[in-house]
């Protein structure tokens, strides 16, 4: 079983790079058709090899989506609020350090989660049990906090008008029938093409993207980043509903006002850690918050203590070869981003996300395209944080569990 | 932080989680059923290979007679599951060895079709 093991991480890594430099391609998606295609799969290998290049691909995914997030500003659920920091040093040349830094919250996060996989195993159905009635409360006192944290009674205002903006936006878009893929366009216009288009506007050109070794981040900032991470990743895995979006926000409450690096890192870390814990909730809670560990629980049926250890470790050697190959990837976009004319390449991007909505979401993603870049613009134009067009994702969720 | 800091502890981990993945591949995987095998070990899991030689269905149990050298038969519980089988398919069982009446047979833990 070891050598098929080690031949589905690698194949699930290269997977992972593929699902993350793509924009719209899911690994919920690749996840889905592997399982259709688990009858055939299993005359050649077995059901934990199969289970295991889901698990690497989707570490790896967690990974390596920030490129896309960085260098093209297309974000997914979980690099939306990472895009505007990671925009802003790729606008002074540092892309490769808004990457390396999510890189450290990922494989950092990853390790402190399956450290502390013991006690989480003990602490899950303990904490599930006592919030799983509150989560609604929890994320409206969040967005209360959000508005209320903007500076002047003007800018309050204008942020509960973005917030009711896009929480009835995302109210509406949830609720329109057969729509493939609704944060697809959804995401990508309010912090994807409304970022891209303000570059167009302000004529901004690329500098010379340099590859620095070092980061400096003091010791306190990265472990109140990790902690956050890890205690914010794990609310996506225990609750229903919220997601790597909404995790982030309250991960941004919490930790209050924190430097752009150390932000990138708490980011970078929510995914990963939200996808590994998944593994030990289908162990204490038999639950999966995961489309790909959903399909994991549906190749299983349900898993041990032993499988679960061998899944740790699957996501733990994943999680390093990720950290290498996002690293390499991220050092090819930043070289080639030195060659080409950044107009030219939003210009590009801008279509390319417009024919991919158009592609997964039809012409009515176009037209929610269109709508969530307005909004998107909004926030800029009234000078308050964009986070508060996360109220997109967050409304729905209240109301579904408070009402 | 610098970058071969990073990778090093990249590589760390990835050697951790391969000592660890090959010691648990080990004690986990099932033991590949033989007839011999299925006297021997009660009370382990296993799997079994094999086509499906005949199916008695009593509503909340049915057992599966699978082909081998001499027929084994497959206890699954089946309140709740959907899994529809047919004489002659092709199937993977994992399951547990157990003693029943004085004859071995594996209670399916998981059985799955293969084409």
């Amino acid at each position: 079983m070891f050598p098929e093991i080690l031949v589905a991480i690698i194949l699930g890594c290269v997977m992972g790079v593929i699902t993350g430099l793509t924009p719209g391609l899911h690994i919920n998606l690749v996840a889905l058709i592997l399982f259709s295609l688990s009858p055939v799969l299993l005359g050649y290998t077995n059901v934990v090899a199969v289970a295991s290049f889901i698990i690497a691909m989707s570490i790896t995914h967690t990974f390596t989506d920030f490129i896309s997030a960085t260098y093209l500003g297309a974000p997914a659920d979980d690099t939306a609020l990472a895009v505007l920091p990671a925009h802003r040093l790729l606008l002074d040349g540092r892309g490769h350090e808004a990457v390396k830094l999510t890189v450290i919250g990922s494989l950092l996060c990853l390790i402190l989660t399956i450290a502390l996989s013991p006690l989480l195993i003990f602490i899950v159905p303990i904490i599930f049990e006592y919030l799983k009635n509150y989560v609604g409360w929890i994320l409206l006192a969040v967005i209360i906090f959000m508005i209320l944290r903007e500076e002047g009674i003007d800018k309050k205002f204008w942020a509960l008008i973005v917030v009711a903006l896009s929480g009835s936006f995302g109210l509406i878009v949830f609720n329109i029938p057969n729509l493939k893929d609704p944060l697809l366009p959804m995401l990508s216009g309010l912090f994807g093409v409304s970022v891209l288009l303000l570059s167009l506007s302000q004529r901004v050109t690329l500098p010379m993207q340099r590859a620095t070794e070092m980061i400096k981040i003091k010791t306190k900032n990265m472990a109140k980043a990790l902690g956050s991470g890890v205690f914010s990743g794990s609310l996506v895995s225990i609750f229903p509903g919220v997601g790597p979006a909404q995790a982030a926000v309250l991960a941004g409450q919490i930790v209050g006002k924190i430097d752009t690096f150390s932000y990138l890192i708490l980011v970078g870390g929510i995914n990963t850690v939200s996808m590994v814990l998944s593994l030990i909730t289908l162990l204490t809670i038999q639950k999966a918050r995961n489309g790909s560990i959903i399909v994991v629980q549906q190749l299983l049926q349900s898993i041990s203590t032993g499988m679960l250890i061998l899944f740790l470790a699957v996501a733990l050697i994943a999680g390093g070869i990720a950290t290498f190959l996002t690293l390499y990837v991220s050092k090819i976009f930043s070289r080639v981003m030195n060659k080409i004319n950044y107009s030219l390449l939003s210009i590009a991007i801008i279509i390319f996300i417009a024919l991919m909505v158009f592609y997964f979401s039809g012409i009515i993603g176009i037209l929610i395209l269109l709508v969530s870049v307005s909004i998107g613009l909004v926030p800029n134009i009234i000078n308050v944080s964009r986070a508060n067009a996360m109220a997109c994702l967050i409304v729905p969720v209240i109301l579904v569990n408070v009402l | 932080m610098k970058e071969t800091t990073l990778l090093k502890i990249a590589l760390i981990c990835s050697l951790v989680g391969l000592a660890v993945l090959y010691f648990i591949s080990t004690k986990i995987e099932p033991t590949d059923f033989s007839a011999s095998g299925l006297s021997q070990n009660v009370g382990e899991d296993v799997r079994l290979k094999g086509l499906v030689k005949n199916i008695d269905d009593k509503g909340s149990v049915v057992f599966i007679e699978v082909e081998q050298q001499s027929p084994v038969t497959v206890v699954l519980f089946a309140e709740g599951s959907e899994l529809k089988l047919n004489s002659g398919d092709n199937i993977e069982v994992f399951g547990k060895v157990q003693e029943y009446k004085g004859k071995n047979e594996i209670v399916a833990q998981k059985i799955m079709v293969i084409r």
